[in-house]
């Protein structure tokens, strides 16, 4: 059977689980600045599975802390809204969408998923871009990936080899067995679950940044090539992917300076790892 | 005994370990000066704060051949990740991160 074309893709989204109805909840108030942490709370308290994970999750970060945290108020009010969210956010799309099987290892995925939302947090807050939403789109980039394996294992594996034997990228591979890559994929799953359009967008140009030179796109595109240079998930191909001029120069970036920046995303990233069990 | 500077997650760092750096918030306010002796009360401030990195000192117990050994096996896999061509941003990012591995082992 041949995979789905692109434009079926859509219709193929509900074989993915839905999103958690807090996880809506939370991407739809990253640009409230005022919301407040009672309606966050009752919304988290409502899914058990997620309070759960949120406050081992809570707890693993705040390790150091004298009292434990026991809800998801206290988890707010001790370790602050915007890293709370972030950990909801992970912690509700890894376990929601723990795939995987063989030759697609999905925890891999979301190492490295979580990698760019480290980068785009940090790169964010240095460029005046919301690092919230720089860290949910981070975090999203590749969920692509997710629909394409989802909706055809086999293809999406034969991908993946191709990849491997080939030392291709992987648009480029999957190019070749789908004719269409996962920031496509991407970009359709992302329209139909009406995420963010700054969201969906950076999903789409993460990897082509120039086609539509939008902040968020640059910004993802950046995040993940930097994620791929400083290794974080740790694939053992590793190969860091092209970097655009354009996207660099849109940013502001200067290597040399934001370098002083690399071992704080590391040390970042291997305490959000430690909090999710990733 | 020398002494190297690394960056942890406060959930990783030991009481008793000593601040390399200087720590602000979000907002730029000094919160504690370098030199800072972190012990359980200012680490369980800190994540309350929301500080998610920490540059403390450790004592470096490698020896010379250790360390040429850790500084050769990361510009092997900085050379290996970086593989193949791509754009001058590309080569300053590279060149960028080789620096960066390089002050790291020593």
């Amino acid at each position: 059977m041949n995979p789905p074309r692109l434009d079926e893709l859509p219709s193929y989204a509900d074989t993915l689980p839905s999103l958690p109805e807090v996880v809506n909840y939370l991407i739809r108030s990253l640009k409230d600045d005022g919301a407040d942490v009672d309606t966050i709370a009752s919304h988290i308290n409502a899914d058990p599975a997620i309070t759960a994970r949120l406050l081992a999750a809570a707890n693993s970060v705040g390790s150091g802390l004298s009292s434990r945290i026991h809800s998801a108020k206290q988890a707010f009010i001790v370790l602050g809204v915007d890293r709370i969210v972030g950990i909801i956010l992970a912690s509700a799309l890894i376990h929601r969408f723990d795939a995987g099987g063989t030759g697609f290892d999905a925890r891999q995925l979301w190492r490295h998923s979580l990698g760019v939302a480290c980068c785009a947090r940090v790169l964010a807050e240095q460029s005046g871009i919301n690092p919230d939403a720089a860290f949910t789109a981070g975090l999203l980039h590749d969920i692509g990936q997710l629909l394409m394996y989802t909706t055809s294992p086999l293809d999406y594996v034969q991908a993946l080899e191709l990849r491997r034997n080939e030392d291709i990228s992987i648009v480029a591979a999957e190019y070749a067995v789908f004719g269409y890559d996962h920031a496509q994929a991407g970009q359709a799953l992302a329209h139909t679950w009406k995420l963010p359009r700054d969201i969906e967008e950076a999903i789409s140009a993460h990897h082509a940044p120039d086609e539509s030179g939008t902040e968020m796109g640059n910004l993802i595109h950046v995040s993940e090539v930097l994620s791929h240079a400083l290794d974080l998930g740790e694939q053992p191909n590793n190969l860091v992917p092209d970097l655009s001029e354009l996207a660099c120069a849109a940013l502001g970036l200067s290597w040399a300076k934001f370098s002083g920046h690399f071992a704080e995303i590391e040390a970042r990233y291997d305490g959000l790892r430690l909090a999710l069990g990733l | 005994m020398k002494l190297r500077t690394l960056h942890f997650a406060p959930a990783r760092v030991t009481p008793g370990m000593e601040l390399a750096k200087a720590i602000t918030d979000r907002d730029g306010h000094a919160l504690l000066a370098s030199g800072t002796v972190l012990d359980a009360e200012i680490l369980d401030r800190l994540i309350r704060r929301g500080v998610e990195s920490v540059a403390v000192f450790v004592q470096d117990t490698r020896d010379e051949e250790t360390i040429a050994n850790e500084l050769r096996l990361a510009e092997e896999r900085v050379g290996a990740i970086f593989r193949g061509p791509g754009s001058p941003a590309r080569a300053v990012l590279h060149a960028a991160v080789l620096s960066y591995r390089r002050e790291s082992v020593k």
